[in-house]
């Protein structure tokens, strides 16, 4: 390579670069550095070492609020993925009007988690909101609820419109997954008598858990990232009962001005969505040696 | 017979599934429409009727009182410099990337995929502290920056693979003929690449235009609120007003839908792009 390349290279590549570092990967570290203080941003700060992770350790709100994100990541695993699974098998065999699922599908995707988080203010409004008067009109006034406080629901009410909003994305992940395999290969099993649960079974999910794969881990990091709809609904509260790691780390930043603290608390966030990625990716990559 | 009873009514049951989740969504987005033409007694006394007289009136008190429109141009503005941006930044670095062999090229990538595994809400105190001490806090500037940075993996992701693809040959043509490395990229490259640039823009504009946490910390002025934050803060200060909140969601939906439509093969392309290898 000529110098003259090497200074093409650099211009190039510079400004990004710079930028990158600067507003991304230089905050990761502070992250890890702040985290390593008493602080609250406002007089000097004061170092504890792993004083903020022992803390945490033996935070029970921190705990709780895990204890829902992984509620919430379960939810997104165990209904989202495979809604949208078999909305993909379904459309892939030739549905009638398949662009225009597609299009309504993508809506939530695509629509901002305020308004989203809005309409589902609206359904769940314990005196005008559309569940609750669904439920008085077909004479089952006594289910009705106070959704969002209630105990017994207001973690799952909070969860579902985040398992809602990206249905569709995951349907055109898989649906892309699902045109990737080759259409001999359906042929063949169908000429073999197969029947559509094996054709599922056997072919169709194992040629695909690749892409099966990238929908867990988006899941995964979606669950982690929540944030928008549990703030808006219900702020966390009926005392912690919504709170999520991402609320929280939001709270002792920024409501209770302990930024070393809060630092903490993302550091775990960060090193626990790694770890359950690894995790992920050792259960699933079994087999397959990508 | 028996068979074709059950062929029959297996794929009645499919079309039930797939037309009833999608009226699902289309039923929710119709009820916030028709309510947004309504008043709030008609709201409160049936949730479910269709508006008596269909009126603007909300759409007015949002647009104007409301401040909507204010947050609207503010959203707007914020949206399309971060995809110029965005643009500028990803166009130049992946064109280093992808195009020219040098010994740090993988180091290089590896820096911008790096980012695609980090939540980029764990980032929020350090970044209000950076955006505080660089006094940007309730400017627009800080939006743009954080949305720019925070799009460059996933759009050097993307870009990267789309100039790989580019036939090495149209560029040595080009250098035959002479062409700097500027017009190299400016003249030959950029045309090429416009499909892929196209995803990147139309992705970045709707993350832009959606995005609320960090809006939320990064700016508390109420001239300079994006419409996420406008219609959050809605629902606070308007709390009972349903008809007014409908409407000032439809605002926000709407001009997304629009683009939505007009693209939707991009959007896919760009939302699948990575999760399908080979």
């Amino acid at each position: 390579m000529t110098r003259r390349k090497i200074g093409v290279v650099t211009l190039f590549s510079l400004p990004a670069v710079l930028l990158y570092a600067w507003f991304f990967v230089s905050p990761i570290g502070e992250t890890l550095f702040y985290s390593l203080y008493d602080w609250d941003a406002i007089s000097p700060r004061h170092w504890i070492g792993l004083g903020n992770y022992g803390e945490l350790l033996t935070d029970r709100v921190f705990y709780k609020a895990l204890g829902h994100t992984l509620y919430l990541t379960a939810l997104l695993f165990a209904v989202q993925i495979p809604l949208g699974f078999m909305l993909a098998y379904v459309l892939f065999q030739q549905v009638r009007g398949y662009k225009l699922l597609r299009a309504v599908y993508f809506m939530p995707v695509i629509t901002s988690s305020v308004a989203i988080a809005l309409i589902f203010y609206f359904i769940y409004d314990p005196n005008f909101g559309m569940l609750n008067t669904i439920l008085e009109r077909v004479g089952l006034d006594r289910w009705g609820k106070v959704w969002l406080s209630d105990p017994s629901t207001a973690m799952t009410a909070v969860s579902l419109p985040l398992v809602w909003k990206y249905v569709g994305l995951m349907m055109i992940v898989i649906f892309a997954g699902l045109q990737s395999i080759p259409s001999e290969t359906l042929e063949a099993a169908e000429l073999d008598g197969a029947s559509g649960f094996q054709k599922m079974t056997k072919i169709v999910i194992p040629m695909i858990s690749g892409v099966l794969q990238v929908c867990f881990v988006l899941a995964l990091t979606s669950a982690f990232k929540q944030f928008d709809f549990v703030l808006i609904l219900t702020q966390g509260g009926p005392i912690h009962r919504t709170e999520v790691t991402g609320t929280y780390m939001y709270k002792m930043g920024f409501s209770d001005m302990r930024y070393g603290f809060g630092s903490a608390v993302a550091a775990a966030i960060m090193l626990i969505t790694l770890l359950l990625m690894l995790v992920m990716r050792l259960v699933t990559g079994k087999g397959d040696k990508a | 017979m028996s068979a074709s009873i059950r062929r029959w009514s297996f794929a009645a049951v499919k079309y039930v599934f797939v037309w009833g989740f999608a009226a699902l969504a289309l039923g929710l987005f119709l009820w916030v429409v028709v309510n947004s033409f309504k008043n709030n007694n008609a709201i409160f006394a049936d949730p479910f009727s269709l508006p008596a007289k269909w009126s603007f009136d909300n759409y007015v008190r949002a647009w104007n009182s409301a401040n909507i429109s204010r947050y609207f141009w503010n959203s707007l503005f914020v949206s399309l410099i971060t995809v110029a941006f965005t643009l500028f930044l990803t166009a130049t670095v992946s064109f280093a990337i992808a195009r020219f062999s040098f010994r740090g090229n993988a180091v290089l990538y590896a820096f911008f995929a790096l980012g695609l595994s980090i939540p980029m809400q764990a980032l929020l105190l350090p970044t209000f502290l950076k955006m505080s001490g660089l006094q940007l806090l309730d400017k627009h500037a800080a939006l743009i920056l954080v949305y720019t940075v925070f799009a460059l993996p996933k759009s050097v992701f993307l870009l990267v693979a789309y100039m790989k693809g580019i036939p090495k040959d149209i560029e040595e043509a080009g250098i035959i003929d002479g062409c700097g490395y500027w017009t190299l990229f400016s003249r030959v490259i950029l045309p090429i690449s416009k499909p892929g640039l196209a995803t990147i823009a139309i992705l970045e504009f709707i993350g832009a235009w959606n995005e609320y946490i960090y809006a939320t910390v990064l700016i508390s002025n109420k001239s300079i609120r994006t419409l996420p934050l406008g219609l959050a803060n809605f629902q606070g200060e308007y709390a009972s007003e349903y008809g007014l909140i409908c409407a000032g969601i439809v605002i926000t939906i709407v001009p997304v839908i629009a683009i939505c439509s007009l693209f939707q093969e991009q959007i896919v392309k760009g939302m699948t792009a990575g999760s399908v290898k080979g």
